[in-house]
Formats: C-alpha cells, sequence, structure tokens
C-alpha cells in the first residue's frame, strides 16, 4: 500500500467534499480485509510490521474522510493550506450568534423547557448541514479551489467545528 | 481533569459575570471564540475619558480554564490604561493560573479577547474623532459660502 498516496484515491473516491458514505465503508472493508496484521500471521517480522502500519493507515484515513470537520480540513490541507489550529479566527456575527444560542440553551436548561432545547438542537443541525453543503460546492470539481474559495472553505469548516462542538455538547447534556 | 485552586477559584466565584451596552462610545467589545473547543468568549471594557479603563464586564461559554482565563483579564484590566492593558501577554494569565499546557489556548483566547475589546474601542473613538473633524469642516464651509457670495 503506498501510504503516502491520498486518501480519497485510497478508497477510490474522487477528491470531493460530498461523500459516498456506502462506498467509503465498503472500500474500507475490501482494504482492511488486504492489509489486516490477521493476513499475515504466518509471515515474518518485516510482513507483520508493513501490516499492521499500513492497517494503521487506513483506519486513520478512514476517520478522517468519515468526519465532516477531518475532512473539510484535510481537503483545506490537500491545497496547502495550514492545518486546523486551536486558535483560529471567527467572524464576530458568528460567534455573536453563538453566544445568544449558549444563552437560549442556559436559560432552557434552567426552565428545564425540553422542546426549545429540542428546536435549538434541530437549528445547530440545519446551520451543520447548511456548511455541509457550502463545503460541497466548494470542493465539486477536479481543479484547484481559488484563493478566496479556500478562505471560504475553512470558515465554513471551523464553522461547522463549532457547530459540531455546541451540538454535541448540547446532545450529551440533553441525554443525562 | 483536576483543576488547579486558583482557576477554581475563579470559575466557581466569576468576577464581573456581564454585558455592557455595546453602543455606548465609551465600551469596547472584544469577542473571540476557539472552533475546536466550542468556546466563545464576550469581553467588554468600560474607558473613562482619561483613557483608564474603568470598569470590565465579561461572558464565556467554556471550560473552567476558559472562564476563569476571563474572569482574571476583567480583574486585571481594570484601573490600567489602554496600553498598559494592551501588554498584557497569555503566558501571565497562564502563569497566574497555572494552567496546564493542554490549556494554554485558554489564556490565548483572553488575550485576543481584551485586544479586541481595546481595538473596537479605539475603532470607535477614531470614528467619533473623524465625525467631529468633519462637522467642523462643513461648520467652516457654511461660514465661507455667504462670503463669497457677496464678493
Amino acid at each position: 500500500m503506498d501510504r503516502k498516496a491520498d486518501f480519497f484515491p485510497l478508497f477510490g473516491l474522487p477528491r470531493r467534499y460530498a461523500l459516498d458514505e456506502t462506498a467509503l465503508n465498503e472500500s474500507y472493508r475490501a482494504l482492511l480485509a488486504r492489509v489486516h496484521p490477521d493476513t499475515v500471521v504466518l509471515g515474518d517480522a518485516t510482513a507483520k510490521r508493513r501490516a499492521m502500519e499500513d492497517a494503521a493507515y487506513a483506519n486513520d484515513a478512514y476517520r478522517i474522510l468519515k468526519d465532516p470537520v477531518r475532512r473539510g480540513d484535510y481537503l483545506l490541507q490537500c491545497c496547502g493550506e495550514a492545518p486546523l489550529g486551536t486558535n483560529e479566527t471567527l467572524p464576530i456575527e458568528f460567534l455573536s450568534e453563538q453566544l445568544e444560542a449558549r444563552e437560549v440553551a442556559d436559560e432552557a436548561w434552567r426552565a428545564d423547557d425540553y422542546g426549545r432545547l429540542e428546536a435549538l438542537q434541530s437549528s445547530l443541525l440545519t446551520a451543520q448541514q447548511q456548511r455541509r453543503e457550502a463545503l460541497a460546492v466548494l470542493f465539486s470539481g477536479d481543479e484547484m479551489p481559488s484563493e478566496i474559495a479556500l478562505a471560504e472553505a475553512r470558515q465554513h469548516v471551523l464553522a461547522l467545528q463549532f457547530l459540531t462542538r455546541f451540538a454535541d455538547d448540547l446532545g450529551e447534556k440533553m441525554d443525562t | 481533569m483536576a483543576y488547579n485552586e486558583k482557576v477554581l477559584e475563579h470559575y466557581e466565584n466569576p468576577r464581573n459575570v456581564g454585558s455592557f451596552d455595546k453602543e455606548e462610545s465609551d465600551v469596547g467589545t472584544g469577542m473571540v471564540g476557539a472552533p475546536a473547543c466550542g468556546d466563545v468568549m464576550k469581553l467588554q471594557i468600560k474607558v473613562g475619558k482619561d483613557g483608564v479603563i474603568e470598569d470590565a464586564r465579561f461572558k464565556t461559554y467554556g471550560c473552567g480554564s476558559a472562564i476563569a482565563s476571563s474572569s482574571l483579564v476583567t480583574e486585571w484590566v481594570k484601573g490600567k490604561t489602554l496600553d498598559e492593558a494592551m501588554a498584557i501577554k497569555n503566558t501571565q494569565i497562564a502563569e497566574e493560573l497555572a494552567l496546564p499546557p493542554v490549556k494554554i489556548h485558554c489564556s490565548i483566547l483572553a488575550e485576543d479577547a481584551i485586544k479586541a475589546a481595546i481595538a473596537d474601542y479605539k475603532a470607535k473613538s477614531d470614528k467619533a474623532g473623524a465625525t467631529a473633524s468633519r462637522e467642523e469642516e462643513t461648520a467652516e464651509a457654511a461660514v465661507c459660502a455667504p462670503r463669497a457670495v457677496t464678493a
């Protein structure tokens, strides 16, 4: 297995944001069947080590492509952009909205207003969906997106990361 | 994760929580967020005519370290000039709260927030200054106009 290869061709997929999850899952299973350490139990130490590294690489690649935020981050890096960091800037309007949404969540939580929390949750899902759709458009062709498009894509990935985190926190809280 | 005493102290008794009206001319608002952890921090300063920060407020949704960092910064900036407040470094915040390496980004967020609040205040007062001088020019032009007519 060529471990320097792009993750997308590794699974026989086009390098796009929009993902055919069924195809990814199928290729992943087929790939693992080929490189799994179990296939070389009788092989020598080199073969065993190679199989282990190949399997680890395939697992990593699979997890990254499957995750909407990490996939976006990966695509940005494929286009020469820096990986997402811990100190990224987000637009003030977006942050103000998010602060308000958290205030609403807190209030609803204190008031035991489950309906309002569910409404907030579904609006978060819609917001995430919109970001994913925007990314699917920006990373939809074979040619490299323009610099402006890449900057825009970065903002969408960051916002998606932010929204996902909020939605997960909210979901966790509501489950308990 | 175990939090340091000082972090816990600020987390349990956060200072200066709340908001100022961001439209007020003597208020500067800094808004920052960390996408990776979903933290969002709003830090506001109220600046006196002498350029000294009279009061500060914050609102932070995030982990204990992010809350403690912003709470600490609001305490620190009170009574400082804008330049003094601008000089606050995240390392000082991290040191005071004994933040572990994985939480350093919370102190960076607080530093970014105070810098953004100062920048917002300055942009506002520059704009107000520019409007004032434009009004002066118009006033002068109005004075000159009748003279031109009589000439």
